[in-house]
C-alpha cells in the first residue's frame, strides 16, 4: 500500500507563518555510518562485527549478519573492504586479543610471585628478628635460613636452631 | 681517617633520613659478614646517634661526618668511597644470601670502570622515557672503580640530581627537556643522562647477572638455575616513617 504524502505543515510563530515540509519514513534518510575494522565473527556463516562511526562522531559496535543475502550493511562492508582485508582484521584482531590475554596472565602471574617472594623474604627477616637466632654463633644454620627458598625451609632450620640453643641452655 | 688494614675492595652502604634504613644496613651488612666474614664494609648514615656499638660488629668502617641527611646522600657518598680499588654500592633494602659474595669484585671485568645490572621493565615503575630513549641500567646496586673519571661521574650524579629537582614554590627551576617531571625523582634518570649526554669517558656496561642484584618481583627464570646472591627487597613505607 503506498503510503500518503504528508502535506507541508503551517505554523505560526508570533507574528511570523512558517511553511514546514515535512519526511515521510521512506524518504527520510538515516545518517549513514563510517565502517571501521571489520572483522568476522564467524566467516563460515558470515557474521561480521564492526564499529560504526556517525558523522556525529559517536561510535558504536555492530553485530551485522546475512542470513538471506541482503543484508544491505553486510553488502556495503564488504564492497568497501573486500574479503581480503576482512581476513587480515580477524589476524590482526585475534593477535591483539592473545597478546592482551598474554599479558594479563603475565601480570597476575607477576603478582602472585611478588606475594610469594615477599612472604619468603618477609620469613627470614622474622626469623633474624629472634634474639636467639641474631646472636646464635651456629653460622651454618643461619646460612641455611638465609639461603631458604620457602618459608617452610625457613621455619625448618630456624626451628632446628632455636632447639640446639635452648639445649645449649640446659 | 682510614684503618690501617683498609682492603683494596669493599662494599659501601649508604642510610639517611630514616633510621628504619640504617636498621637495613646494617641488616646487610650483617648478611655479607654471614657469608663472607672478611668482606670489607662501609657504611655512610646521616645521624650519628643512630649508631650503636654492636654495629661495628658487622660494619667496619662507620661513616656520619658530614654525610647529608638527603633521601639520595647515596649519591654523595659514592664519590667519598674509602676503597682504593673497586666498590660494591648496595642499596640498604638488601640481603646476601649465598657465598658466592666472596667473588663478588671478581665480576667487574679489567676493562669496565661501571656495572650494573639491567632494570626488568616488568617489574619497573618507569622505563621507557620516549619511543627511542629508556632507561636500563638498575641504580640500586652496581661496581665501579676508583679512578678519577668514575668519581667525577658520581660527583655529577649528585649535583646532576640536585639541579633536576630543585624547585620553588612557582615550579622546578631546571629544564630536563621533554621529559616527563615523574621522573625528575629517580637518580636513574640521572644517570641515564649523565651516561648518554655527558663526556664522562668511563667504560661501562649493564650485564652483571641478576642473582647479584634479585629485585622482588622478578621471576625466577631470570635466574637461569643459578642461586641468589643480593635480594633487593622494599621496605614498607610505614616503616620507613615510623619514628
Amino acid at each position: 500500500m503506498a503510503k500518503k504524502k504528508v502535506k507541508p505543515a503551517k505554523v505560526k510563530l508570533g507574528e511570523k507563518e512558517y511553511t514546514v515540509e515535512t519526511v515521510n519514513e521512506e524518504t527520510q534518510e538515516k545518517p549513514k555510518p563510517k565502517y571501521i575494522f571489520p572483522y568476522w565473527s564467524n566467516k563460515d556463516s558470515k557474521h561480521l562485527i564492526v564499529t560504526l562511526e556517525y558523522p556525529n562522531g559517536t561510535k558504536a559496535t555492530a553485530s551485522v549478519q546475512d542470513v538471506d543475502g541482503a543484508n544491505p550493511d553486510y553488502n556495503a562492508i564488504l564492497e568497501e573492504f573486500g574479503e581480503e582485508q576482512i581476513d587480515a582484521n580477524t589476524a590482526e584482531g585475534v593477535a591483539r586479543r592473545d597478546d592482551q590475554i598474554k599479558k594479563r596472565l603475565q601480570r597476575k602471574e607477576s603478582e602472585a610471585i611478588r606475594a610469594k617472594q615477599e612472604q619468603l623474604f618477609g620469613a627470614k627477616l622474622d626469623a633474624f628478628e629472634i634474639t636467639a637466632v641474631k646472636e646464635s654463633k651456629n653460622t651454618n644454620l643461619k646460612r641455611l635460613i638465609r639461603k631458604a627458598k620457602t618459608p617452610m625451609e625457613v621455619t625448618a632450620y630456624t626451628t632446628i636452631l632455636l632447639m640446639e640453643s635452648m639445649d645449649e641452655g640446659t | 681517617m682510614k684503618e690501617p688494614n683498609f682492603p683494596d675492595n669493599g662494599f659501601l652502604i649508604v642510610a639517611s633520613k630514616s633510621k628504619r634504613f640504617y636498621k637495613a644496613a646494617i641488616e646487610l651488612a650483617e648478611s655479607i659478614k654471614l657469608f663472607d666474614e672478611d668482606a670489607h664494609i662501609t657504611v655512610f648514615v646521616s645521624h650519628e646517634e643512630w649508631i650503636k656499638p654492636t654495629d661495628y660488629n658487622q660494619a667496619d668502617h662507620i661513616v656520619h661526618w658530614e654525610v647529608p641527611n638527603h633521601i639520595r646522600a647515596k649519591l654523595w657518598a659514592l664519590g667519598q668511597t674509602p676503597y682504593k680499588g673497586i666498590t660494591c654500592y648496595l642499596d640498604a633494602d638488601m640481603q646476601c644470601q649465598h657465598e658466592d659474595v666472596i667473588d663478588m669484585f671478581d665480576q667487574l671485568p679489567d676493562e669496565l670502570d661501571l656495572l650494573f645490572t639491567k632494570i626488568r621493565p616488568y617489574n619497573a615503575k618507569v622505563t621507557k622515557l620516549t619511543n627511542t630513549e629508556e632507561m636500563t641500567a638498575h641504580c640500586g646496586m652496581f661496581l665501579y672503580r676508583n679512578n678519577p673519571q668514575t668519581i667525577a661521574l658520581m660527583d655529577s650524579w649528585y649535583g646532576e640530581y640536585l639541579n633536576q629537582t630543585e624547585r620553588t614554590k612557582e615550579g622546578y627551576v631546571n629544564e630536563i627537556g621533554d621529559y616527563p617531571d615523574d621522573v625528575r625523582k629517580w637518580d636513574t634518570f640521572t644517570m641515564w643522562k649523565l651516561l648518554t649526554y655527558s663526556d664522562h669517558g668511563v667504560v661501562w656496561g649493564e650485564d652483571l647477572h641478576v642473582r647479584w642484584n634479585f629485585v622482588n618481583g622478578y621471576t625466577y627464570d631470570e635466574l637461569e638455575d643459578k642461586d641468589i646472591v643480593f635480594w633487593h627487597y622494599t621496605i614498607p613505607e610505614h616503616e620507613v616513617h615510623q619514628k
